[in-house]
């Protein structure tokens, strides 16, 4: 991150503390996982959590429409609803913050809401929380969902992680060789 | 009556699961005449398992579980085995009623095959500390058999089976007939010797598991790929649809009827003899009546309770034989989920190659003899156990996001080791099923009540369950050791059995050393529901070996002119 941004998201932090109850946006939140909106969102996050490097990153593998799917299809209407209000808790604090919608942020900027986000659910207050409105934290189902739709893609086979279709052995102690990659599933 | 001639065979074989299989292969190869009937679809090997070669990314939702698929399905989704890619081997529960008096998880596959298709495949003999535990103790009544009694079919199924494992002569866990054991990972080969070490009575060996690692009569070998549950297009392991029923065909007596649901035995009053079964077919809900000589009841344990009571005659108004009011009584099932995990340190430069569909076990180390007696239980329990390197899944809990996070999480991290107990259930009277007075299935059937706990003897094994894998993780050097003890209805660890018990006495027991009905001399049952305990170990190979001793007595009686 440069210097600069990190000053910036500094101050802003503080004020956002500050301005933390003045709800201001007219911007409309998201209510429908379906929608462009979301899906945009999404698509960014994930590829924020892992990125295309010289190996395929997660808006590549699809991981963005493997999300959505896995909200619709294996989660319940309250986990959605927890999960939509954690985004637009997200975009409200991003926007109250640095006055502008997440999307719009610089690379640096979104960097820095993603890794606060990243470390609350490991918190103390919000372990409390989640557990007393028995709710995980969207940025915690987020990612689980990301690092499952990428690490069991078929992009992910090409480099990242070591998979073989029909092993054909069983040998129950190698040495690791350099570069080993983890098995893709066991 | 032509269609009587033409409905009747030499033997009956009903349900085609893992002893259903077994039935059939039996009494066909000593040339009789058999129907196998079969409520289920046919499943065909290898054609239709239809995700058999399916990898990961082919899996809509990567094998999480839908909504949609819980509510079809809420009993069967709780079973490890069920999901996106296995669920067509399980019944559909709204389609498949019982009620449940308290929580039993009532585990089914209704196809060619049952659950022979889906089992973890774990085989373990049963030895005298368990044949002789209800004598000593005077618990519920006397195993009618001993170890010498069924050592020798063991040694014959094990033989046809193929079970990969290592003898290791311990009197409480006799070997079986042993195809190559898989071997241990790095950090189970550390557990195993310090546990050796540390501890007088315990050992850690390979998983035993019905895997042929070598070619086995044109079977397999097993290509590690761990996929088991979805069918083996390899042969791999041993299942119904692989192994028993190709070998039943082979012999040209054997009718394989699908769709056919079993609903009673035809017991005739005069002759005082079982003389067939009524069959409601599922495709045309025509009703049929099959003939024979002798009656395999094979349909599950609680598939043939339900059968049973709902033969009813005027010899018998509580169920087909039934004197002894024992049919329904005496449901066991092993209690799992509690044990420890911890974390191993140690290793970070060896791996492992392949995807083993084993583990390791710690056979019963508690009252196995005086030294090892417990005073706040009876019997025992096994541990299977599992080390394993952690990947990609521990991202969703490790702090961290980017590039550089990805290549962390692609990289192999921490060893850590599972251990979880199988624990053995007392035989209660009152743990019992019956069936509904008013409530029928989509077949008109009146379903079954189920009303199974376990008691103070399995809370109190639990609890040692739990710190002995603790206790022994800590022995092995083991950081951030995690003891678990997670809900476990009955039912759920699919060893459900003692519902017809076998015994001495007829006014006790229903039935006798061969697994033949005290009061109805040609039927035959030997399923779960035979068992008199339920001991620790995994029980499909002893309910194998049983079904192969009791159709070698059934062909030898037939020819003796007895039955
Ligand atoms: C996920 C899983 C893992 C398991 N792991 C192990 C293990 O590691 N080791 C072990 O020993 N055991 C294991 N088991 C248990 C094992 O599968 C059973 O013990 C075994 O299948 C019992 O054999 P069976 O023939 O009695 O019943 P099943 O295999 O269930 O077969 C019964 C058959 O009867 C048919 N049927 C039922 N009712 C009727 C009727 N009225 N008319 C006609 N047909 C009928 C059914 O459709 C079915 O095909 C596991 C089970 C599951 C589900
Ligand atoms: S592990 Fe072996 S038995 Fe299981 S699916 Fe693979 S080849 Fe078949």
């Amino acid at each position: 991150m440069k210097r600069r941004d990190a000053l910036r998201a500094g101050a802003a932090s503080v004020l956002g503390i500050l301005s933390g109850c003045r709800s201001s946006s007219s911007e409309a939140e998201i209510t429908d996982l379906s929608s462009p909106q979301a899906h945009d969102l999404i698509s960014v996050l994930a590829e924020i959590i892992l990125p295309e490097t010289d190996t395929p990153g997660a808006k590549s593998a699809g991981v963005d429409q493997f999300i959505i799917r896995a909200l619709n299809d294996c989660h319940t209407a309250r986990e959605r609803a927890a999960f939509v209000q954690g985004l637009n808790e997200f975009q409200k604090q991003c926007r109250s913050r640095f006055g502008m919608p997440f999307l719009q942020c610089s690379a640096s900027l979104q960097l820095v809401l993603v890794e606060e986000a990243d470390r609350e659910p490991f918190g103390l207050w919000s372990r409390i929380k989640s557990r007393v409105l028995r709710r995980t934290h969207f940025f915690r189902t987020l990612k689980r969902l990301t690092a499952l739709g990428y690490f069991t893609s078929r992009e992910a086979t090409t480099g990242v992680v070591a998979y073989e279709q029909i092993p054909g052995r069983w040998t129950g102690c190698v040495e690791l060789k350099t570069g080993q990659k983890t098995w893709a599933s066991e | 009556m032509s269609s009587v001639t033409e409905n009747t065979y030499d033997a009956i074989v009903v349900g085609s699961g893992i002893t259903g299989g077994w039935a059939a292969k039996e009494l066909t190869r000593h040339g009789m005449k058999t129907l196998l009937l079969e409520r289920g679809r046919e499943v065909y090997h290898i054609k239709d398992y239809p995700t058999a070669i399916n990898d990961p990314w082919d899996f809509e939702h990567r094998l999480l579980l839908t909504v949609k698929l819980k509510e079809a399905s809420p009993v069967q989704s709780r079973c490890y085995a069920f999901d996106e890619s296995t669920s067509h081997f399980f019944v559909n529960d709204s389609e498949n009623p019982y009620v449940q008096v308290k929580p039993f998880s009532w585990i089914r596959g209704y196809q060619t095959g049952g659950r022979s298709l889906v089992w973890g495949r774990q085989c373990y003999r049963f030895s005298d500390l368990d044949f002789e535990a209800n004598l000593k103790e005077g618990i519920a009544v006397d195993w009618p058999i001993r170890y010498r009694d069924i050592a020798p079919w063991y040694a014959y199924v094990e033989r046809f089976v193929g079970i990969s494992g290592r003898p290791e002569s311990l009197p409480q866990l006799p070997d079986s007939v042993f195809l190559p054991p898989m071997e241990m990972n790095c950090v189970e080969k550390h557990m195993a010797r310090r546990i050796r070490e540390t501890f007088e009575n315990r050992v850690m060996i390979e998983g035993r598991a019905a895997h042929v690692t070598v070619q086995h009569l044109g079977r397999g070998p097993c290509q590690y790929r761990n996929l088991c549950a979805r069918g083996c297009p390899f042969a791999g392991y041993f299942s119904t649809n692989s192994a028993t029923l190709p070998a039943a065909q082979e012999t040209g007596n054997l009718t394989l009827r699908p769709f056919s649901i079993v609903t009673e035995v035809v017991y005739d009053e005069v002759k005082s003899r079982a003389v067939g079964v009524r069959v409601i077919d599922a495709k045309t809900r025509r009703t049929t009546e099959y003939y024979s000589r002798i009656i395999f009841l094979n349909a599950s344990t609680l598939g043939t309770t339900q059968i049973l009571l709902n033969s009813v005659s005027r010899r018998f108004p509580e169920g087909l034989g039934n004197g002894s009011g024992q049919v329904g009584r005496n449901l066991m099932d092993h209690h799992f989920q509690v044990g420890a995990a911890g974390d191993y340190e140690g290793f970070p430069d060896r791996y492992y190659e392949g995807r083993r569909p084993n583990g390791t076990y710690i056979p019963r180390f508690r009252n196995i003899d005086e030294k090892t007696r417990r005073r706040d239980y009876l019997r025992g329990f096994g541990y299977q156990a599992r080390g394993k390197r952690l990947g990609w899944e521990r991202a969703g809990m490790t702090p961290g996001v980017g590039a550089r996070f990805k290549e962390r999480m692609a990289v192999p991290g921490i060893w850590n080791m599972w251990l979880g107990g199988w624990g053995e259930c007392l035989p209660y009277p009152d743990n019992r099923v019956w069936l509904s007075k008013d409530k029928v299935d989509m077949w008109g059937l009146p379903i079954l009540h189920v009303d199974c706990s376990f008691r103070e003897n399995e809370l109190s094994m639990r609890r040692d369950m739990k710190n002995s894998a603790a206790e022994m993780l800590e022995a092995a050097g083991m950081k951030n050791i995690r003891p678990f003890d997670y809900d476990s209805p009955p039912g759920l660890c699919t060893h459900e059995m003692g519902t017809v018990r076998m015994g001495r006495d007829p006014k006790t027991s229903v039935l006798n050393a061969f697994n033949q009905m005290h009061e109805v001399r040609n039927v035959f049952i030997t399923d779960g529901s035979c068992m008199t305990s339920s001991g620790c170990q995994n029980p499909s190979l002893t309910y194998m070996a049983l079904t192969a001793r009791a159709c070698d007595y059934a062909v030898s009686e037939m020819k003796k002119g007895n039955l």
